[in-house]
């Protein structure tokens, strides 16, 4: 009940963003990959604007291919042949059509990185590396709606974003899309239709769709925009307490939790429930900000490849900036990112961590741009937290363990929240 | 429980469900070793080996071995095709379905199985090397050259229950096999007293029929193939004089389970039954149709003959079955069968692992496809858990009344 009061109380309109949440958590479940997996990223090839400052090997830079990219492959790799005779013995004999080659290296690839048995060293194709760059960089140019695959595999309109291009040209949930610019969608997996429906700003996309009810297809068109990804949500509950959700980690996600405390501090606000709950991760230089909002100090600390160490600490632009009574909310769904901000919390006691036991992934991938378009992330290091604890496949246990029934999600209510609403006004 | 066993786990226990032509596999790796495809080469493989050094340069945990990585990149590149039969066999694997496919391999003769107690139970063939070194039916395995086979019990036994194997059928078969005429020592238990028994390897053929005179009807033979082998034929042939001989003038073919083996073996069996046509057309990526036509020599080429299928019948059995049926020169008994009708080719590459590729359709002599389609039954009879769990076989049960009553 103190919930629902607590909500009822918010003295800003809400429910635009309410709802552009609900739609962009769509999109980037859907979308993202990186979202999906809960990575954890140095910065290096996401940076858009600055040198980017975690930058830690130079191989990461990937404007400068160093090792040996040769067709015939390094000398290492004599038993190598066999995979040409298998080549060899498709294209010849194959009933049925041969993907083309490109397809077929990129499932050799998939293959061969799967030998790793690391299911976050992983590679994706130009086409996924495109929208999965565009979405951790923050925003994308298109026309503002989250997509996906129906039960029967069609592609639909998931949830359009309010005041966007595509609900402006009057698109709704449940649309299926038939064609995009007069092409056949039938035959496109969800990456490739979002990589076609995305395009330039101020440009035109053509939708042919189908809509229950009506008896022929519509053709809508669409003028693309830049769309903000929007990561933070924020509301003033019992009237001093900010509640400020991140639900990723991308770039300059530390300035707008920074912003947004701020402009709920201007309404009353004192403390702050940092609700990371079901956020899966992003850049490493953006959990390192986001925990330099509240801790000074060593933040993690990452263990690479022979033992080599390095700490993280905070951040100076952001050291301390919200010296207010602070809880952490985290659930099974927090997990990397989310989970660095929560040990370095937990660690140096800057304040409590209510919640479920987060999801325990504590590897650090470095991301390479192929020169083809492809990306290639390849985990380069594990990381503790600031008192060493390993979080790899054990997570963070929650100070005040609240679980989140499924019958609570059904009735609309947050336990997990409340308990935090309670703990946050004694303090 | 019963039904496990039933389960008779012979010595190579993997199943091939692919139909292959294995000449065709070894001459083109015969070419192989002296040119070398280059020309197969993609244009540029470059992200490929980009992806390669970065990885191998950077990896936080372990580098997998040479092979394990260039093996997963096949199988990853086959994957892309999307076709469940075009695989890739590493080595080992492939020793053994290469030992399976030609009926023969280096061992003892003997069965393995798990019994009740999860014990590894042992069942010698007649005048093979295990029965002449004096396993009998029933020896409980213990140990092999020393090494014992044996898990723990489990916490809330009995105190004197037997201990269950703590080894799978597979491991234990690879402990027992080596090169043809070195020994194996194997530690057994037999009525509570444990016996060592020194057993030489030699090379074991892999029966692919099983045949009897049925005691419901002294007039039917039955003959039951599991697999299409190069030596199912002439047991066939053997199967078939020995029957009639014992005065039969029908038969029941089974192919339940079998899931298929080699073509040219699916064209002898059809040819056993049929006296001319066709038995299959082939449908090739480059070189268009092919038919095979049927053999001379048929030993069941009048008499009244039911098939047992079901849902475990594949690929070759289907070829015969799919014949036999559009010569209405069968009664197909049972459940409708898999539907795989598409050929393999076996390629053996040059370090021993093998690549299965689909290199054809096939269609029954009356166009009917089979693939994706299976073949239904002229009657059909399911086979239940219940009958299973009573040891009845109703299909085998409408087989013979089906053959007495003409209907």
């Amino acid at each position: 009940m103190e919930n629902k009061l607590a909500f009822n109380n918010k003295q800003q309109p809400q429910p635009a963003w309410l709802k552009i949440s609900a739609g962009l958590t769509a999109l980037i479940i859907v979308m993202g990959c990186t979202f999906i997996s809960g990575m954890l990223f140095h910065a290096n090839i996401y940076a858009q604007s600055g040198a980017p400052r975690l930058s830690i090997v130079s191989a990461a830079d990937s404007s400068a291919p160093s090792g040996v990219p040769s067709v015939n492959g390094p000398a290492n790799t004599p038993k190598f042949n066999t995979f040409w005779e298998a080549w060899f013995f498709l294209n010849e004999e194959f009933y049925g059509d041969v993907p083309i080659d490109d397809e077929r290296m990129y499932g050799a690839i998939r293959g061969m990185l799967k030998t790793f048995d690391d299911q976050h060293t992983a590679f994706l194709d130009p086409v996924r590396a495109g929208i999965n760059r565009e979405n951790m960089g923050g925003s994308f140019e298109g026309i503002g709606a989250s997509l996906r695959l129906d039960d029967s595999g069609q592609l639909m309109i998931a949830d359009p974003f309010p005041d966007r291009p595509a609900i402006l040209a009057g698109l709704r949930p449940g649309d299926i899309i038939l064609k995009i610019d007069g092409e056949s969608a039938d035959s496109l997996s969800l990456y490739e239709a979002v990589s076609k429906i995305r395009g330039p700003a101020n440009t035109p996309v053509v939708l042919t769709i189908f809509r229950d009810g009506e008896s022929a297809p519509l053709d809508v068109t669409i003028v693309r925009a830049k769309i903000e990804i929007e990561v933070v949500q924020g509301e003033l509950l019992s009237d001093k307490v900010a509640h400020i959700r991140l639900t990723t980690f991308n770039n300059g996600a530390s300035d707008k939790v920074l912003r947004e405390f701020q402009n709920l501090q201007n309404q009353g606000a004192n403390r702050i429930i940092l609700d990371l709950r079901s956020n899966p991760g992003g850049l490493l230089s953006e959990a390192v900000d986001v925990s330099s909002l509240f801790v000074n100090g060593p933040i993690t600390v990452e263990k690479m490849k022979g033992g080599k160490e390095k700490i993280f600490t905070s951040d100076d632009s952001h050291q301390g900036a919200l010296d207010v009574p602070l809880v952490v909310l985290v659930n099974a769904g927090s997990a990397s990112a989310s989970e660095i901000v929560a040990g370095a919390v937990q660690d140096t006691q800057r304040g409590l961590i209510i919640g479920g036991q987060t999801f325990g992934k504590g590897s650090v991938q470095i991301p390479h741009k192929l020169q083809d378009g492809s990306e290639l992330r390849v985990t380069i290091a594990e990381w503790l937290t600031p008192a060493r604890r390993q979080i790899h496949g054990e997570g963070i246990s929650p100070d005040i363990v609240v679980e989140m029934s499924f019958e609570d999600v059904k009735a609309d209510r947050d336990p997990q929240l409340e308990r935090a609403i309670r703990e946050i006004l004694v303090q | 429980m019963q039904t496990l066993f039933k389960i008779l786990l012979t010595i190579v226990s993997i199943t091939i469900i692919f139909i292959v032509g294995m000449g065709a596999g070894y001459a083109l790796n015969t070419y192989l070793a002296d040119n070398q495809p280059s020309e197969a080469k993609a244009d540029n493989f470059s992200i490929y080996w980009e992806t390669w050094n970065r990885v191998e340069q950077q990896f936080y945990g372990e580098i997998p071995s040479e092979p394990a990585t260039t093996y997963g990149a096949i199988k990853g590149a086959l994957a892309t095709l999307h076709d469940p039969y075009t695989v890739f066999i590493e080595p080992e694997p492939a020793a053994a379905e290469k030992a399976h496919l030609e009926g023969q391999f280096g061992g003892i003769g003997a069965y393995v199985r798990v019994n009740e107690f999860g014990q590894i139970s042992l069942d010698p063939m007649r005048d093979r090397p295990a029965a002449n070194a004096g396993m009998q039916e029933g020896d409980i395995l213990v140990a092999v050259d020393g090494q014992s086979i044996l898990g723990e019990r489990p916490a809330d036994a009995e105190p004197d229950s037997p201990i269950p194997a703590g080894m799978s059928v597979d491991e234990v078969v690879s402990l027992i096999r080596g090169e043809i005429g070195t020994q194996v020592i194997l530690t057994v238990e037999r009525q509570g007293e444990q016996l060592d028994l020194t057993v030489e390897r030699a090379i074991i053929e892999t029966p692919s029929a099983t045949w009897n005179m049925l005691d419901e009807d002294p007039t039917i033979g039955y003959i039951r193939l599991s697999s299409f082998t190069e030596r199912s034929n002439e047991e066939l042939n053997d199967a078939f004089t020995e029957l009639s001989e014992q005065g039969a003038e029908k038969y029941i073919f089974d192919l339940r389970g079998n899931g298929g083996g080699l073509l040219e073996t699916a064209i002898d069996v059809a040819s056993q039954f049929l006296s001319e046509g066709l038995v299959l057309i082939e449908d090739r990526k480059n070189d268009g149709e092919r038919t095979y036509e049927v053999r001379s020599g048929g030993k069941a080429l009048s008499e009244e003959v039911v098939l047992l299928i079901d849902g475990g019948t594949a690929s070759a059995s289907e070829i015969v079955a799919g014949a036999l049926k559009d010569y209405d020169r069968a009664t197909l008994i049972g459940e409708k069968s898999f539907g795989k009708g598409s050929v393999q080719l076996i390629y053996e590459l040059s370090d021993a692992s093998r690549l299965h590729v689909t290199v054809a359709k096939w269609f029954t002599p009356l166009r009917n496809k089979i693939d994706g389609e299976g073949l239904q039954p002229d009657i059909e009879i399911l086979f239940t858990e219940e009958d299973h769990a009573e040891g009845r076989d109703p299909q085998l049960i409408r087989a013979i009344e089906f053959l007495q009553n003409g209907e």
